[in-house]
């Protein structure tokens, strides 16, 4: 179990900021983490060599997924997490550069409306979106967490990119 | 021109910390299930010992399996007369009937849960394994399963191959789906345990559990949790004794026993083993009989797993022996198996055995034979095969199993199934026939007797080789067997239907059988609904959605007609009068929707693209996107899939056109059609409308290109 707390303690914040990202919600990342964790140890046996983030990852995701599922089959009426979390709160400020304080704010805005987006897409591309783009995995990493080829990884990003290009272009130019 | 490269690449989200308390509570519950999860090992090993859990898979979740609670609201179901029967214990309690291929025939809900359960559910006709696996999604789907729960599954036929060869696959199949929310118990049983529980109105799955712990009682309210909890603690400590053998060996007699992986056994500690000897059997396994030689030893050292034993010990030489080794674990203490063998005096060979036979578990095959013998001896008698045996004398006897091979010499229960089994003691002959179920006329078959103790021990007696006559004679004619009437009506939903007792000594099964065009329903000709072997037993009262399981469905207006064929011994079958019963309003289903697709080819003609219509449907399961370039109906399972996709919501998917030509063959030029096939949970499957994409002649597909260049982000 020393070991197990160690490894809590290592991967806490990088764990805790990926459920973050994946729910937008604190509630619903608490109780993911803590999920990713018991089912570490429950499945402890099945933990073959290969790198501990990566099966952490992995494990984070299925949860995920299940949650979902779970959430669906209840149709348990949720409101919308990330509509009630305020996104520009988690936005970070670019390097100030040549950038006006307008067009910071704009920046600003804009991201934090891809953020929601990101938010509505279907697992099978959020997931990837979020790995790349908020958690900086590499391609090669997130195949190995998602158990795709590198190249699925790449044509769902793509793919997910373009459905927000679309979305955002009808949001912001009409 | 939006450009989304620049916001993403520059995407810069606010890091958050967990709080503290998340993360000690997390610690806390990490720790409580690395115990749980040792406990359950422990549980595992001690069920696995006990022969009530199969062999850990791999992945070593848990695996257990409730088999089957068989309890209606005060009424006790009877035989189908299917092959096997196989029950699901959650809470819902559903017990799947099925034939000889492992094919469903019918499905039977053992409470209300489990009515509501089945009405989602239609595996008539599916595989077994299926059949179970739907249950459980139903049940998950219910939320009847929540993670740790234990589902217990039952197996029980009179052919033990037939579910041996099942309950791996069936394992790894539920391994495979619901491995990490489930703890599985599998028991195996035959059909007198069966019998048995229905009698009791008990679970058959719980009753086979607590026969096997034996000891611990069980009742009609238990569910699986109780029963284990039960056996932990009734048992407790479950500690196993070393396998035993024995052998003469000059004018001594050599012990040797198998190597206890106290690890997984969870114990560390001082091992004492004793062994113990007498000419009583029951003393012996009853650890009351004088210990010889005592063998201690540490169960982290090195373990001693042999020793001879001489009359220098004590042993009666000249005497046909039984030995056991009794093993002392700190406080607790447990019995070997018991084995047996003739100690020949000093300087005397031993004496080659007078009847070759073989022999089941650790029991050995005695020299001179024993005065508890295992001899069987048969002959033909006019349409009969008559088998007789010699009576058991043993105060641990627990029945005799008679068995049949065509092809094995040496036939024994359990490998080779069994045709009946007495629990009577003096009960020491049996007349077979072509009638009996297992054997077909003018065949030869090997017969034999395992004779079953208390302990779990069996030995099997010799064999004879006789030829199962043709039966010459012709039923007796039926006028002579008295009928029994039927009666009942309907209240809301249920039938209730009873019957008039037959008093007659040849008297062996009610058939309840129904029919919704047979106006002069009968068994064999229609089937049957219930099969009851108790004559005091007049009455049965189930759903009309029970109905709908095993007849169809019906149309509105529809009647049943239900009468009783009574079964007599020596296959006499006397039907008596119908009951036609007016059926309510047919159970409401709600209609499946399918969804069309839309597809088409990306400018570039590098892609595919598909959309279609979402699914607002509870029951949903999969959208499977099905592709074919011959068939122009494609559907799934027929034509396989392209992609299944879990989540309602996603509507669209594409496919490179390599990829697709790798996957369904042809190339530049080829037309392919595509279609949705929802996938239920229920098992229907519905399939929208087909699209048809043409791939461009000529050129040849150019190659997909490499998605958008996206920069690697540095982790």
């Amino acid at each position: 179990m020393e070991a197990m707390s160690t490894l809590v303690e290592m991967y806490k914040n990088e764990l805790y900021n990926f459920c973050f990202r994946l729910t937008w919600s604190k509630p619903d990342a608490e109780d993911l983490f803590q999920q990713t964790w018991v089912k570490a140890v429950k499945n402890a046996g099945r933990y073959r060599n290969e790198a501990f983030r990566g099966w952490l990852y992995k494990i984070c995701i299925n949860q995920y997924r299940d949650n979902k599922k779970e959430t669906r089959r209840r149709k348990k009426h949720i409101t919308d997490d990330f509509a009630s979390t305020s996104a520009k709160d988690f936005v970070m400020e670019s390097a100030a550069g040549a950038e006006s304080a307008e067009e910071q704010f704009e920046k600003k805005h804009i991201k934090a409306m891809i953020i929601a987006n990101i938010d509505k897409l279907p697992a099978r591309m959020k997931v990837p979106m979020v790995l790349f783009f908020y958690q900086r995995l590499k391609y090669s990493e997130i195949a190995q967490v998602m158990s795709v080829p590198e190249g699925t990884v790449k044509s769902r990003i793509s793919a997910a990119k373009k459905r927000l290009k679309a979305v955002l272009e009808s949001e912001l130019y009409v | 021109m939006f450009d989304i490269d620049r916001y993403l690449d520059d995407m810069n989200i606010k890091e958050m910390s967990p709080d503290d308390e998340l993360i000690s509570r997390t610690k806390k519950r990490c720790e409580e299930e690395s115990k749980k999860k040792e406990e359950a090992k422990k549980r595992a090993a001690r069920l696995r010992k006990a022969g009530l859990l199969a062999a850990p898979a791999a992945a070593a979740v848990v695996i257990g399996i409730l088999i089957g609670a068989f309890i209606f609201a005060g009424k006790t179901a009877g035989l189908s007369g299917a092959a096997a029967y196989y029950t699901v214990d959650i809470n819902p309690s559903v017990c799947v009937h099925v034939d000889a291929e492992n094919k469903v025939t019918g499905l039977v809900s053992q409470n209300e849960d489990a009515k509501k359960l089945m009405a989602q559910i239609s595996c008539v006709g599916k595989p077994v394994i299926d059949a179970i696996n739907d249950i459980l999604s139903a049940a998950r789907n219910e939320g009847y399963l929540e993670k740790g729960k234990y589902v217990l599954i039952g197996c029980f036929a009179a052919d033990g191959t037939l579910v041996a060869s099942t309950i791996e696959d069936l394992q790894a199949n539920l391994e495979a789906h619901f491995g990490d929310m489930i703890n599985l118990i599998i028991v195996r049983g035959d059909l007198d345990d069966f019998i048995t529980a229905n009698k009791m109105n008990v679970s058959a799955g719980l009753l086979r559990l607590s026969r096997m712990a034996q000891s611990v009682s069980v009742s009609a309210d238990d569910k699986v949790e109780d029963v284990l909890s039960k056996v932990q603690c009734e048992n407790e400590p479950a500690y196993a004794a070393p396998s035993l053998s024995v052998s003469p060996d000059g004018g001594e007699v050599r012990l040797s026993w198998s190597v206890m992986d106290f690890d997984e056994m969870g114990y560390a500690g001082p091992v004492k083993y004793m062994i113990a000897a007498g000419n009583n059997r029951e003393a012996v396994a009853g650890m009351s009989a004088p210990v010889l030689k005592t063998i201690s030893f540490n169960s982290s050292g090195s373990q001693i797993t042999s020793c001879s034993l001489s009359a220098a010990d004590g042993l009666a030489a000249g005497t046909y022996t039984y030995f056991a080794l009794y093993a002392q674990y700190g406080e607790a203490k447990v019995c070997s198996n018991v084995a047996a063998c003739y100690v020949p005096p000093e300087g005397e060979d031993p004496e080659p055995l007078k009847t070759p036979r073989p022999s089941y578990s650790a029991e050995p095959s005695p020299a001179p034979l024993p005065e508890n013998a295992h001899t069987v001896s048969g002959k033909v008698s006019g349409d009969y095969v008559k088998l007789s045996w010699s009576k058991d004398t043993s105060e641990n006897f627990a029945g005799y199993k008679v068995v049949a091979s065509e092809t094995n010499p040496h036939p024994k229960y359990p490998d080779d199934g069994y045709l009946k089994y007495i629990t009577n003691r003096s009960t020491t002959s049996v007349s077979l026939s072509e009638d009996t179920e297992g054997l077909s006329a003018n065949k030869y078959y090997y017969f034999s007797v395992t004779y079953l103790y208390n302990d779990g021990s069996a030995v099997a007696a010799n064999a004879v080789r006789l030829k199962v006559p043709k039966k010459s004679g012709s039923e007796p004619p039926s006028s002579d067997y008295p009928s029994s009437t039927i009666s009942g009506g309907i209240s809301g939903n249920t039938i209730n239907l009873s019957w008039t007792k037959i008093n007659d000594d040849r008297f062996s099964g009610y058939k309840v059988v129904g029919s919704y065009t047979d106006p002069t329903p009968s068994y064999p000709s229609n089937g049957y609904l219930y099969y009851i072997t108790d004559a005091d037993d007049t009455s049965v009262s189930f759903s009309v959605n029970t109905l709908v399981n095993k007849l169809g469905p019906y149309e509105s207006g529809a009647v049943c007609h239900f009468a009783i064929t009574v079964l007599y011994d020596g296959g006499a079958k006397k039907t008596g009068n119908t009951k036609t019963i007016s059926l309510p309003e047919p159970p409401d289903e709600e209609p499946y929707a399918s969804t069309n697709i839309n597809a088409s080819l990306n400018d570039a003609g590098t892609r595919i693209n598909f959309s279609w219509g979402k699914i607002t449907d509870e029951r949903f399961c999969y959208y499977k996107v099905v592709g074919s370039r011959t068939d122009s109906s494609p559907k799934y399972p027929d034509n396989g899939y392209l992609e299944a996709i879990s989540d309602p919501d996603d509507t669209s998917w594409s496919i490179g056109v390599n990829d697709l030509v790798s996957r369904l063959g042809g190339g530049p030029g080829t037309k392919y059609y595509f279609a949705i096939t929802v996938v239920y949970n229920t098992g229907v499957k519905k399939t929208g409308g087909v699209k048809s994409v043409t791939l461009p002649a000529d050129p040849e597909p150019t190659p997909e290109p490499t998605p958008e260049p996206t920069p690697e982000p540095t982790p």
